[in-house]
């Protein structure tokens, strides 16, 4: 215990000067403006261009049988959605979806989030400054710490754009009396409200342990780079494989039986599979926490690997280290040369 | 307190990078670590520091393991950085925090040392701005902005690293070729801050390639050729064990002659002025009497020992010559 205290001595600084730094990056505030702007104008600008050219849907009418025994003739009809009527075929339709809008979500969170670990790591490293942190922090600490303060400004930025779009909707709402509102559709039925708890927590949970496996990832493949031109390469490996998982998910998301209960199980995938899935009925409980344990022994596993090599990774200079011989750096328990 | 090193060892793979490295500083003083490019010096420095895990040996301080985190330990490292991108004054503010220096007396440990190393300008633009009257009244409209550090010369760049070395006010300081790329005028400044540094009783381990640096400043030396320690000891001892074997000659006129009788090794010559090498002192005060007798007029006569620059040039080419 006192061991790994020791190796977080100095996370809190490391924790708050690379979160205040990436607040002060011109680039990210320029883009999270965008994001924001983009959120508060999207639903007016849906409003506008839709008006008039989306039919309302059509009530099905069913008729009720007209009263017995002298009362007044009657007709009662019912309102059935469209989706009951044609039920089959749309809760494949809205798994799909759901699946989709999820697994953008976690794609657009997962590159954006291995794009700046793996930058502020191999930055450290091109600018030739782990050597002089590393005799005041352990190696431990500076990942954990770049990995936490990403994370907040992720949840930061997008708790924003998340704001941004609520206020959009709710101004929609009032001023314009959008249908295509969020909040209060035609029917008035609120699509958030339909929303569960328990698929909320499943979907952030899933993204929390999505985003320490790629994250940890990102801070080794940052790591092996020495040199500015490797970077790219780098978040490319794990853009890849964020890109892969997201492509797998949604075609299983598309399928659905066992193909995307499968998917959901299996570890990277399942960050993008298991909470949708859920979400639309297709993975009971019990095997989304089974999802979760696989995840977050992939996470252990990486984060023993990233313990073992991340401070041979840090000094080292040379080309990129390639994944077989971090493994084989692991092997070696970090102190073989690449 | 007391700076031990025992018996350090690395290898990678097959390859012994540092084999059996052991040195001891038992009062403050500067501790020179010598060697040829790759012998092993910044490798040890890192085992020293602990960011390298070492296969054998230990480093005590005041008797127990060094722990970084513990010791008030200062470090230059040869290869130098800052974030090119980020504020200066943040990054040193960042570095006081990670070495335990609360943030209101970094600030004025900070202004302390920017004045000294004049680099002030850099680190309170609005100041130097508010000095110039036509940077005061560009300040009045528009704040200037702080610098980065890729808006730096490497000179400037490396006062700034200087000072992150030194905000800690630290016990024992590890410098790895601190002069390297520095004008005549900084290096002086450096030099003086060094020095001021040893005055203050700090416990000083040097890596160089400028031998005369070293031997300005350090009691203490081990030359390092490929992983093995080839010299270590006290620099006045090991240059008295060489004896006094460098002469300079200088005449009025042509001494070649009685050089060649004295046996004395030629080395370089220019006009009158010789560099010769001797036996020791009997050979050199024979060539003398040559001279003496001869009738040549002798401007000047230095017998010196070897520089540390010959030393090591003989330590290492030694060791180099094939068997």
């Amino acid at each position: 215990m006192s061991r790994l205290k020791q190796n977080l001595s100095g996370l809190g600084h490391v924790l708050s000067f690379s979160f205040i730094q990436l607040l002060k990056a011109k680039g990210n505030i320029i883009s999270l403006a965008v994001f924001m702007l983009l959120a508060l104008v999207s639903v007016p600008a849906a409003s506008v261009f839709s008006s008039g050219s989306v039919p309302a849907p059509e009530p099905d009418y069913e008729y009720a049988a007209p009263a017995q025994d002298g009362e007044h003739l009657s007709v009662s009809y019912s309102v059935v959605s469209h989706s009951e009527h044609i039920d089959g075929r749309e809760k494949g339709a809205d798994s799909y979806f759901v699946q989709l809008v999820y697994s953008i979500l976690v794609m657009m969170v997962s590159i954006m989030s291995v794009s700046y670990i793996t930058g502020a790591v191999a930055e450290e490293k091109t600018s030739k400054l782990v050597e002089l942190l590393m005799v005041s922090v352990k190696p431990l600490a500076l990942i954990v710490g770049k990995i936490l303060s990403v994370m907040l400004y992720m949840l930061m930025a997008f708790a924003l754009v998340a704001l941004c779009f609520v206020l959009s909707n709710v101004l929609s709402s009032v001023f314009l009396n959008s249908s295509v509102s969020f909040f209060a559709g035609a029917d008035g039925v609120s699509l958030l409200k339909n929303i569960r708890a328990g698929t909320v927590i499943a979907a952030l949970v899933s993204l929390l342990l999505g985003y320490f496996t790629f994250a940890i990832a990102a801070g080794l493949f940052g790591a092996a780079c020495s040199a500015t031109e490797d970077v790219q390469g780098a978040a490319g490996g794990c853009t890849v494989l964020i890109m892969l998982a997201y492509f797998v998910s949604v075609v299983a998301g598309a399928f659905g039986g066992p193909m995307s209960t499968v998917c959901s199980l299996v570890p990277v995938l399942s960050v993008f599979c298991a909470p949708a899935q859920y979400a639309v009925g297709a993975l009971s409980l019990p095997l989304l926490c089974l999802s979760w344990a696989i995840q977050a022994v992939c996470v252990a596993l990486l984060a023993l690997l990233c313990a073992r090599i991340y401070a041979g990774l840090l000094i080292y200079r040379g080309g990129r280290v390639r994944l077989w011989q971090m493994l084989r750096m692991a092997r070696g328990g970090g102190k073989e040369a690449v | 307190m007391s700076l031990i090193v025992s018996n350090l060892r690395k290898k990678y793979g097959d390859r012994v990078v540092v084999d059996s490295l052991s040195f001891e500083m038992p009062r403050p003083g500067v501790y020179a670590l010598l060697g040829t490019n790759g012998a092993g010096k910044t490798t040890s420095i890192r085992m020293i520091l602990g960011m390298l895990a070492r296969d054998g040996g230990e480093v005590l301080w005041n008797g127990g393991e060094l722990n970084v985190g513990e010791c008030n330990v200062g470090y230059l490292a040869e290869e130098r950085g800052l974030y090119p991108k980020y504020g200066l004054m943040d990054q040193l503010i960042y570095f006081a925090a990670l070495r335990g220096v609360p943030k209101a007396e970094a600030k004025r440990r900070i202004a302390r040392w920017a004045e000294r190393l004049e680099v002030e300008e850099y680190l309170y633009p609005e100041k130097a701005a508010a000095q110039s009257s036509a940077g005061a009244r560009r300040a009045r409209v528009k704040k200037p902005r702080p610098k980065l550090a890729d808006q730096l010369s490497k000179g400037n760049q490396q006062k700034i690293q200087f000072i992150t070395a030194l905000i800690s006010d630290p016990e024992l300081i590890i410098l790895d070729e601190p002069l390297s790329g520095l004008d005549p005028v900084n290096t002086d400044l450096f030099k003086t801050i060094i020095r001021e540094e040893i005055d203050a009783g700090k416990y000083l381990i040097m890596s160089s390639h400028q031998m005369a640096t070293v031997e300005e400043f350090c009691t203490d030396i081990t030359i390092l050729d490929r992983s093995k320690a080839v010299l270590q000891g006290h620099l006045s001892e090991i240059k008295k064990s060489y004896g006094r074997v460098n002469l300079y000659l200088k005449t009025e006129r042509e001494a070649d002659e009685q050089i060649r009788q004295s046996g004395a090794r030629l080395l370089s010559r220019k006009e009158y002025e010789y560099r010769l090498k001797v036996s020791g002192e009997e050979q050199a005060n024979f060539l003398l009497g040559l001279l003496t007798r001869a009738g040549v007029p002798v401007i000047c006569f230095d017998l010196r020992e070897p520089s540390l620059h010959e030393i090591f040039v003989e330590k290492v080419g030694e060791v180099h010559e094939p068997a």
